[in-house]
């Protein structure tokens, strides 16, 4: 066991670099490699403005335009409905009060009611 | 100290994915000198090729990080790039070594000789250069297992992430490796 640690050891000793054995890194290697990702980076937000002018830079054929003048004018129908139907609605609740006052029925009833109350 | 020096290196891949230029620098400084000694004991101390090869590994690393496996650790995962550089580096010699086999046969004859004739030293330089002689004779897959062992003292789980195979694979590859080393530098055994 002692014998087979100290082959370990001395293998691990002789598998160590000496001083000056080991190179540094070659610094252009560094430098190359630092603009690359500068690049990529500028790439990477260049392509998401790419893809906004290409969103917008759509070719528009006739169809397109047909298509939009028609949900045009469907959306302003239904918004023209939507506004005027509520003012129908109060017209027809003033003039359904006016028929309430002017009522014969109504009128013979208030009388009967006044009576009574003279009793 | 930079901010990035205390970060971990998960974090820091996350930056350089981002394009941070500084979360690179931090990486470079702590991998690229670890790195290069392994791939010069790969190539054989060719240091020219070894030092293409680390400037190979890291522009992978820059331009396909979402590559990275976050299962592993960051180390283990540059390792493993490292590591199949080298095999493909190996492959590619096999087919040249192949087109040489006459050259290869004369250069085995002088190793032999100088080991024969360096026994007589016994110091540990020469220990060095014999073992280095045994080495380059190794397949990629043993010499990686032994330099990750020895040299870079990773542990035997480490090196089975690095190398994508079974703790058992490892502690064999090692036996042999081993095995093999004792039987040719048994000429350096002082007890001879």
């Amino acid at each position: 066991m002692e014998t087979k640690n100290e082959f370990d050891d001395l293998l691990k000793r002789a598998m160590q670099f000496e001083s000056g054995e080991l190179p540094e890194p070659d610094p252009s290697i560094q430098k190359r490699l630092q603009k690359k990702v500068k690049k990529n980076a500028i790439n990477k937000n260049k392509s998401f403005f790419s893809s906004i002018v290409q969103f917008l830079n759509i070719d528009i054929k006739l169809y397109h335009a047909g298509i939009a003048i028609a949900a045009t004018l469907l959306i302003f129908l239904v918004l023209r409905n939507n506004n005027e139907a509520p003012a129908t609605f109060k017209q027809k609740v003033i003039v359904a009060d006016t028929n309430v006052g002017s009522s014969l029925k109504n009128d013979s009833f208030l009388v009967k009611n006044f009576s009574v109350s003279i009793y | 100290m930079s901010n990035s020096s205390i970060l971990e290196d998960r974090e820091l891949m996350h930056r350089l994915q981002n394009g941070d230029a500084e979360a690179f620098d931090e990486l470079y400084k702590r991998y690229s000198k670890p790195l290069l000694g392994y791939f010069i004991r790969m190539l054989n101390y060719d240091k020219p090729k070894a030092q293409d090869a680390l400037h190979d590994l890291f522009l992978k690393v820059i331009e396909k990080p979402h590559l990275f496996d976050t299962s592993k650790p960051f180390r283990s995962w540059i390792y493993t790039i490292a590591y199949n550089t080298c095999k493909n580096h190996y492959k590619h010699n096999e087919i040249v070594k192949e087109a040489h086999i006459e050259i290869k046969h004369t250069e085995d004859m002088l190793d032999e000789k100088f080991l024969v004739g360096a026994a007589a030293k016994m110091d540990a330089k020469d220990f060095k250069q014999a073992l280095m002689g045994v080495l380059n004779e190794l397949s990629a897959d043993k010499k990686t297992t032994f330099i990750l062992r020895y040299q870079e003292d990773r542990p035997i789980a480490e090196i089975a992430d690095i190398m994508e195979c079974s703790e058992g694979t490892v502690k064999s590859r090692i036996f042999y490796t081993i095995k093999i080393l004792s039987e040719k530098l048994e000429i350096y055994n002082p007890k001879n």
